[in-house]
C-alpha cells in the first residue's frame, strides 16, 4: 500500500470523474428528467447560468420558508438534527465539502479537489482558499480535521461517513490540504460528504446555540419548534450570493396550515407539499409547484430471517403482488415512477433491472410451491410518512388476488422510526429512503452491521462484495461490482421498492431562481440562489 | 353582591358565624386543592415514566446505538432511581427552579424550562381571556333570550344552532372559518404565525379566527346551560310568587331568575376557562398558534419528562384555582348555600 497521493488519480468535478458517461446512459434509459444543460457543461455552466440570471436578479427582502417542524428536537447542530427543517438550516448556515447539483452530479463545495493514491486508500482533500467563517476566522484544514473527528462520535448522525476513515491519522499537509487514511479502499470517498449532517463546523465548536459556519447565511436567532432568523453573509465565497437580505425557517407542522400560509403570503416557500394538494394547485397555477423526480423511494420490507419471509419464493411472490402504477396513483397522487426493487434510480452504478409486473397468478404458484398458500401476514404502517397508510391499504387489497390475507396495523408515528422500540424490529413494514449514492444506501441498509438493516440481511461475503465495489479503482470495475451487488438484492432481497418518489415542494410565484433538484427539497435547500420578484 | 331578594327565607345566623363558615370553606378547598396537586404530580410522573422511550433516545433519533443512548441517559441523569428524580423535580418546583429542558442537549446549551414556557403560557392566557370576555355576556344574553321565549321561534333558532355547533369538532369549525374568511373573502390570515417573543396582542388580526373558533366551541354549551337554568328557576315557586305580586317581568328575570340560574352557568364557564387554558391543542395546531398545548405536545414528543411534568402541574394548579373560584362564586350567587341552609 503506497502512501503517495498521486495527482493523476482523483475526482474531476468538470468531467464528473469516472461516472459521468454511465450516469448519462442511465438517465436516458430510465426517462428521468434531468437538467441536461448543466450536466454537459459541468460547473462552468452553473456559473454562466448564474451570471445570466444575475443580470435581472432583484436583491433584498426576507425569504420565509415553512417546513414540518421537529418540535424541540430542532437544532443547528449538524451532528444531531436529522429532520427536514434541520437539514434546511445545515445547508444554509454551513457548507458541505461537496455539493450535489439538481441533476445528481457532484460540484465542489468547500473542497475543490480530491486526489488519491493508486489503490484509493489515501486521499488528499484540497480545500477552497479565501473562505472565512462568520466570525471572521479563515477556513483551513484544521476545521475539516475537527469536523471529521467530531463525526467519529457514534451518536453523530453523519457518523456513517467516517466509519472507513482512520480518524487518528488525519494529517494537515498544509493550510488547505488534509490527508485522510482509509481502513479499506474507497474510490468514491467524496460522495459521503454531501449531506447536511456532514457540513463543516469550525475548529473547537461545541456550542450550537450560537452556530458559526461558512455558509450563505449568518445566524441571528432561533427558537426550536418555531422559527430561526438568519441574515445574508456579505462575504460569502460564491460571489454575489445570496440575493435575499435575510432568511427565516418557520415550523408549521400541519401541511394544510403550511399551504394556507403560502397562499396568504405569510411565507414565500414551503417544503413537503401534500401530493393531492400539489395536483390541485398545479392545475390551478396559483403557486409554483416544485416537482422533481428523485432516487428517494417508498418500499415495503420483509425481514429475511423471520417466517414466512425466510423462504425466497415467498419474497419473490410478494414482489409480484403490488400493482405499482395503481399504488403510485392511489397513495402518492401519481408523483412517482415505478420502482424495480433496487435503490438509487438516477445515481451512478444503478442497475436498471426490469420492473416486476403485477402477477397474482405467478405469486400464488410461488407461494404454493413454498407451502405457504392461504398465508396471513400483518403489515405495519404509520402516519410518519405521507402515503404509507394508503399504500399499505392498497397493497392489502391487491394481495387478496394472490390468496394472501394482509392485515394492516397502524403504529404510532412517534415510535415508528425509534430503533429502541419499533424500527428495525418489525418483520413486515414500510419505509421511505433517501441516500446520497447507491453505495451509501448499501452501507446504511444492507451491510450486516448497517444501523438501519431493516431486512436483517446478514452475509459476510456480501459485505466483502459491497466493500470491494466501494473501493473499485475505476468506473468499469465499479459498475461491474455494483451490478453484482444489486443482482443479489434483485433476486433474493427483502425489499419491495414499488416507487421512486418525486420531491414536491412549493413557492409563491414571485420567488425566482428555484431549480427543482432530484437530490433534495427546494432545489437542494438552495436559498442563496432564490430571489423575490415583488 | 346586590341586595338579597325579599322573598328569601329570613337570615337567622349571625354574620360572624357566616364569615367563619365561609373562611373554613375556602381554607379546606385550598388544602384539598394542594393535596390533589400532589396526587396529580405523582400521576403525571408515573405516566411519563411508562411512556415508551425517553429523552435520550428521542434526542439521538433513528441512528443511535444502545450504548450512545445509555451514555446520554447518564448525562441527563435519567439513569437515577425514579423516586430520586421525582423528589428533585418537586423540590425544584417548590423553590421556583423549573430545571433545564432536554432539548438543550441537541444544541449543546442549557435551556431553562421557565424561558420555554413563559411566552406560550402568556399566549394561551391571552387567547383564553379574550374568548372568556366575549363568551360570558354573549351566552348570558342568548341563554336568557332563549329561556324567556321558550318554545317560540327565537328559542328554536338559538337551541338548534347551538346544538349544531356543539356537535362539530373545533377543527371542522376552524376549517370552515378559514374557508369563509380566507379562501372566499380574503379578509383574515389563515395562519396565526407569531415570531418568538412577539405578543399576540400586537397582531389582533391573527387572533380573530382562533377566537371565533373557540367562541363557537364554548358558546353553545354555556348558552344551553344558561337557558336551562333560567327556565328552571322561572318555574320555581318564588319566581311565580314574585310575578303574582305584580313585579315587572324584566325585573323578575334579572333579579330573581337569572341570579339563581347563574350557579350552573358559572360552573360551565369555569369548565370552559379550564379547557381554554389547558391546551386547546387542536386550535393551536390548526392555526399554528404558539400556545401551551403545542408546547406540551412537543415536550411529550421528545420525552422531556421535566417539562411535561412542569406544564401539567401548572395547568392542574390553574384548574384547581378556577374550581375554587367558581365554587366561591356559586356560594355568593345562591343565598341558600351562603347561609348554610342548603
Amino acid at each position: 500500500m503506497s502512501d503517495e497521493v498521486d495527482g493523476a488519480f482523483g475526482f474531476d468535478f468538470d468531467q464528473q470523474g469516472i461516472s459521468r458517461r454511465q450516469l448519462l446512459a442511465g438517465a436516458a434509459g430510465t426517462g428521468l428528467v434531468l437538467g441536461a444543460g448543466s450536466l454537459l457543461g459541468g460547473y462552468g455552466a452553473d456559473i454562466a447560468a448564474a451570471a445570466v440570471e444575475g443580470a435581472q436578479v432583484k436583491r433584498g427582502g426576507t425569504l420565509r420558508v415553512g417546513h414540518a417542524g421537529a418540535g424541540k428536537a430542532e437544532t443547528f447542530n449538524p451532528g444531531r438534527g436529522s429532520s427536514f427543517i434541520d437539514t434546511s438550516r445545515q445547508y444554509n448556515l454551513y457548507d458541505p465539502l461537496v455539493r450535489v447539483r439538481p441533476n445528481l452530479t457532484y460540484a465542489p463545495g468547500l473542497a475543490l479537489r480530491w486526489t488519491h493514491n493508486k489503490d484509493s486508500t489515501v486521499w488528499d482533500i484540497h480545500l477552497r482558499p479565501g473562505v472565512t467563517f462568520h466570525n471572521g476566522k479563515p477556513f483551513t484544514a484544521d476545521d475539516v480535521i475537527y469536523t471529521l473527528r467530531s463525526m467519529g462520535d457514534k451518536s453523530h448522525v453523519g457518523h456513517f461517513a467516517v466509519v472507513n476513515i482512520r480518524l487518528g491519522e488525519l494529517k494537515k499537509i498544509n493550510r488547505l490540504t488534509v490527508r485522510v487514511h482509509l481502513k479499506s479502499p474507497d474510490a468514491q470517498l467524496f460522495g459521503s460528504f454531501v449531506n447536511g449532517n456532514t457540513v463543516v463546523i469550525q475548529n473547537g465548536e461545541t456550542d450550537f446555540s450560537k452556530p458559526v459556519g461558512t455558509g450563505p447565511f449568518v445566524f441571528g436567532s432561533f427558537t426550536p419548534g418555531e422559527r430561526s432568523h438568519c441574515t445574508r453573509n456579505p462575504d460569502y465565497w460564491e460571489h454575489g450570493k445570496p440575493y435575499v437580505d435575510a432568511w427565516e425557517d418557520i415550523s408549521i407542522d400541519d401541511p394544510i396550515a403550511r399551504l394556507n400560509a403560502l397562499l396568504a403570503g405569510q411565507i414565500d416557500a414551503m417544503s413537503s407539499l401534500d401530493y393531492n394538494q400539489a395536483r390541485a394547485h398545479q392545475r390551478k397555477g396559483d403557486i409554483h409547484v416544485v416537482n422533481a423526480p428523485s432516487p428517494s423511494m417508498h418500499c415495503i420490507y420483509m425481514a429475511v430471517d423471520k417466517a414466512p419471509f425466510t423462504d425466497n419464493r415467498v419474497r419473490q411472490a410478494f414482489r409480484l403482488i403490488p400493482d405499482r402504477k395503481a399504488l403510485i396513483n392511489g397513495a402518492i397522487a401519481g408523483y412517482g415512477t415505478v420502482g424495480n426493487d433496487l435503490f438509487g434510480r438516477g445515481y451512478p452504478y444503478f442497475a436498471d433491472s426490469p420492473v416486476r409486473p403485477h402477477d397474482p397468478e405467478k405469486a400464488r404458484a410461488l407461494l404454493k410451491a413454498a407451502g405457504a398458500d392461504g398465508l396471513k401476514v400483518t403489515l405495519h404502517t404509520s402516519d410518519a410518512v405521507p402515503g404509507f397508510v394508503e399504500a399499505a391499504t392498497l397493497f392489502a387489497q391487491q394481495a387478496k388476488a394472490a390468496g394472501v390475507t394482509v392485515t394492516v396495523k397502524k403504529e404510532p408515528a412517534s415510535q415508528y422510526f425509534d430503533t429502541s422500540t419499533l424500527y428495525t424490529h418489525l418483520d413486515f413494514a414500510q419505509d421511505f429512503w433517501a441516500a446520497g449514492s447507491v453505495g451509501a444506501w448499501y452501507q446504511l441498509a444492507v451491510e450486516s452491521h448497517a444501523v438501519w438493516n431493516e431486512t436483517h440481511w446478514r452475509d459476510k461475503s456480501y459485505d466483502a462484495l459491497i466493500r470491494k465495489a466501494q473501493g473499485a479503482p475505476n468506473a468499469r470495475t465499479a459498475n461491474r461490482l455494483w451490478h453484482q451487488v444489486q443482482k443479489v438484492q434483485y433476486d433474493q432481497g427483502g425489499y419491495i421498492i414499488w416507487t421512486n418518489v418525486n420531491i414536491v415542494d412549493a413557492t409563491a410565484k414571485y420567488v425566482k431562481g428555484v431549480r427543482p433538484s432530484s437530490f433534495t427539497a427546494l432545489g437542494g435547500w438552495d436559498y442563496k440562489s432564490f430571489w423575490l420578484n415583488k | 353582591m346586590g341586595d338579597v331578594p325579599a322573598l328569601d327565607p329570613p337570615v337567622v345566623r349571625s354574620s360572624q358565624r357566616r364569615r367563619r363558615t365561609l373562611l373554613w370553606f375556602v381554607v379546606i378547598r385550598i388544602l384539598v386543592g394542594l393535596a390533589t396537586l400532589l396526587v396529580v404530580s405523582m400521576l403525571v410522573f408515573a405516566a411519563t415514566e411508562v411512556l415508551p422511550g425517553d429523552a435520550a433516545s428521542a434526542v439521538l433519533g433513528r441512528s443511535a446505538t444502545p450504548e450512545q443512548v445509555d451514555q446520554l441517559r447518564a448525562q441527563m441523569g435519567l439513569d437515577r432511581p425514579a423516586a430520586q428524580r421525582y423528589a428533585e423535580w418537586l423540590g425544584g418546583l417548590l423553590t421556583g427552579d423549573l430545571g433545564d429542558s432536554a432539548s438543550g442537549f441537541a444544541s449543546g446549551a442549557e435551556v431553562p424550562i421557565s424561558g420555554l414556557i413563559r411566552d406560550k403560557l402568556a399566549n394561551s392566557l391571552i387567547l383564553a381571556l379574550i374568548v372568556t370576555v366575549f363568551m360570558i355576556p354573549i351566552s348570558l344574553g342568548l341563554g336568557v333570550a332563549a329561556a324567556t321565549r321558550a318554545g317560540r321561534p327565537a328559542d328554536h333558532a338559538i337551541t338548534t344552532s347551538s346544538l349544531t355547533v356543539v356537535s362539530l369538532p373545533e377543527f371542522v369549525i376552524g376549517s370552515l372559518l378559514i374557508i369563509v374568511f380566507f379562501t372566499w373573502l380574503s379578509l383574515l390570515p389563515p395562519v396565526s404565525l407569531l415570531a418568538p417573543g412577539e405578543s399576540a396582542l400586537g397582531h389582533p388580526r391573527l387572533l380573530v379566527l382562533p377566537v371565533l373558533t373557540l367562541l363557537a366551541a364554548t358558546l353553545a354549551g354555556s348558552t344551553r346551560m344558561v337557558r336551562a337554568g333560567v327556565i328552571e328557576t322561572m318555574r320555581s315557586d318564588y319566581v311565580r310568587m314574585a310575578e303574582l305580586n305584580g313585579l315587572p317581568h324584566r325585573r323578575v328575570v334579572r333579579r330573581y331568575a337569572l341570579r339563581n340560574a347563574l350557579a350552573p352557568a358559572v360552573q360551565i364557564f369555569g369548565q370552559n376557562i379550564q379547557y381554554l387554558v389547558g391546551g386547546i391543542i387542536v386550535v393551536e395546531y390548526l392555526f399554528s398558534y404558539p400556545g401551551i398545548g403545542k408546547e406540551l405536545v412537543d415536550a411529550v414528543a421528545i420525552r422531556d419528562v421535566r417539562e411535561v411534568q412542569t406544564i401539567a402541574i401548572l395547568i392542574a394548579a390553574f384548574c384547581i384555582f378556577i374550581n375554587i373560584v367558581t365554587d366561591l362564586l356559586v356560594v355568593f350567587l345562591v343565598p341558600k348555600l351562603r347561609t348554610g341552609n342548603a
